[in-house]
């Protein structure tokens, strides 16, 4: 399955603050997706800093990584001055809000 | 609510989705309204041909709405790989087997090992693709729903947009279930049952779905702001 080139940088970058393997980071991301209703291959960059902020925190904390805190705040202050090539293809959501009223 | 009516709006339906497909240059768009419009039109020659007394224009009917359905068959099928799967090759696999099956399907109501066309009712090999079609398109509503549900707490999702997905999962069920039934009544009841079946089934369920279409796409303001509230209510 194809992903997006945020969850890309921000797998590769959870890697570099925390030590995990490739795999492993990944997988971490995944989860933390997952448990916020998102998926790697649609993951924008404002998704991404939410993600950041509310969810991946208490997940490094839970797998025992020091300073889950400021590894998070890390990436987030790095994210933000990032820019990403459009995500791959429309959400389902963006499809499904032009179907009808608002 | 009488069959002929829901079809009637089902296909006005679509002709307002090709129209918007043409205006924002959507697939999404283009496959849900060639599925509405082919749906009314299938419907209306497959029940006026299962009714009719004459046979050639019995056959007629059923030929013409059996092709229609296997069009709105293809269509929902891509319309669920288009928002949904776009670009995932096994759902791509899924569409060129659905598509497969759906052709086996028409082919084998108007055709068949036999080489005599089916005009008494829908056979089940017919729907076979067309209920995978609804079923698939209906688990993806159901987990786009509980997804965005998830975002919402976040503050990532639009309620209203969210509400939709379950809708959108409860008329494509509930479409998918009717050509069920009448194929289970006529294998366990005869023609004689399908064809009561036919006079209620698709009243019951033309009613439900008008009432989840016309909230999916033409939701009146007190229901969205119903929907607003709710979210903001379960959120805080």
């Amino acid at each position: 399955m194809s992903t997006s080139p945020v969850f890309e940088w921000l797998g590769a970058e959870l890697s570099t603050h925390t030590g995990y393997n490739a795999l492993n980071s990944r997988g971490t991301l995944r989860l933390a997706l997952q448990s916020a209703g998102l998926e790697p291959r649609t993951l924008t960059k404002e998704q991404a800093e939410v993600v950041i902020a509310r969810v991946l925190p208490q997940d490094l904390k839970l797998r025992g990584v020091a300073d889950a805190a400021t590894v998070c705040m890390r990436i987030g202050m790095a994210l933000k001055l990032m820019r990403f090539a459009q995500a791959g293809p429309e959400s389902a959501e963006s499809a499904f809000a032009r179907l009808g009223r608002k | 609510m009488s069959q002929s009516f829901v079809a009637f709006i089902v296909g006005l339906l679509g002709l307002h989705m090709l129209v918007a497909a043409l205006r924002h240059r959507a697939l999404a768009e283009a496959w849900i309204g060639l599925f509405f419009v082919s749906s009314a039109l299938g419907s209306e020659g497959v029940f006026r041909g299962f009714a009719e007394l004459d046979p050639t224009f019995a056959l007629r009917m059923v030929s013409f709405g059996i092709a229609s359905l296997t069009v709105a068959t293809v269509s929902g099928y891509a319309f669920t790989y288009t928002v949904f799967r776009r670009g995932e090759p096994w759902a791509r696999g899924l569409v060129v087997a659905g598509t497969l099956l759906g052709l086996f399907g028409a082919w084998y109501q108007l055709a068949g090992p036999t080489g005599t066309a089916d005009i008494k009712g829908l056979c089940v090999q017919f729907l076979i693709g067309r209920v995978a079609c609804f079923a698939w398109g209906t688990y993806e509503a159901l987990r786009a729903y509980a997804m965005a549900h998830r975002r919402l707490a976040l503050g990532l999702a639009d309620p209203i947009v969210v509400n939709r997905f379950l809708l959108f999962g409860v008329w494509f069920a509930v479409m998918g279930v009717m050509p069920m039934t009448l194929a289970l009544t006529r294998m366990y009841g005869g023609v004689a049952t399908q064809a009561i079946a036919t006079g209620v089934g698709p009243k019951i369920v033309g009613t439900i779905m008008a009432v989840a279409l016309v909230l999916t796409f033409f939701p009146p303001r007190k229901y969205l702001s119903w929907v607003a509230a709710s979210a903001q209510g379960a959120q805080s």
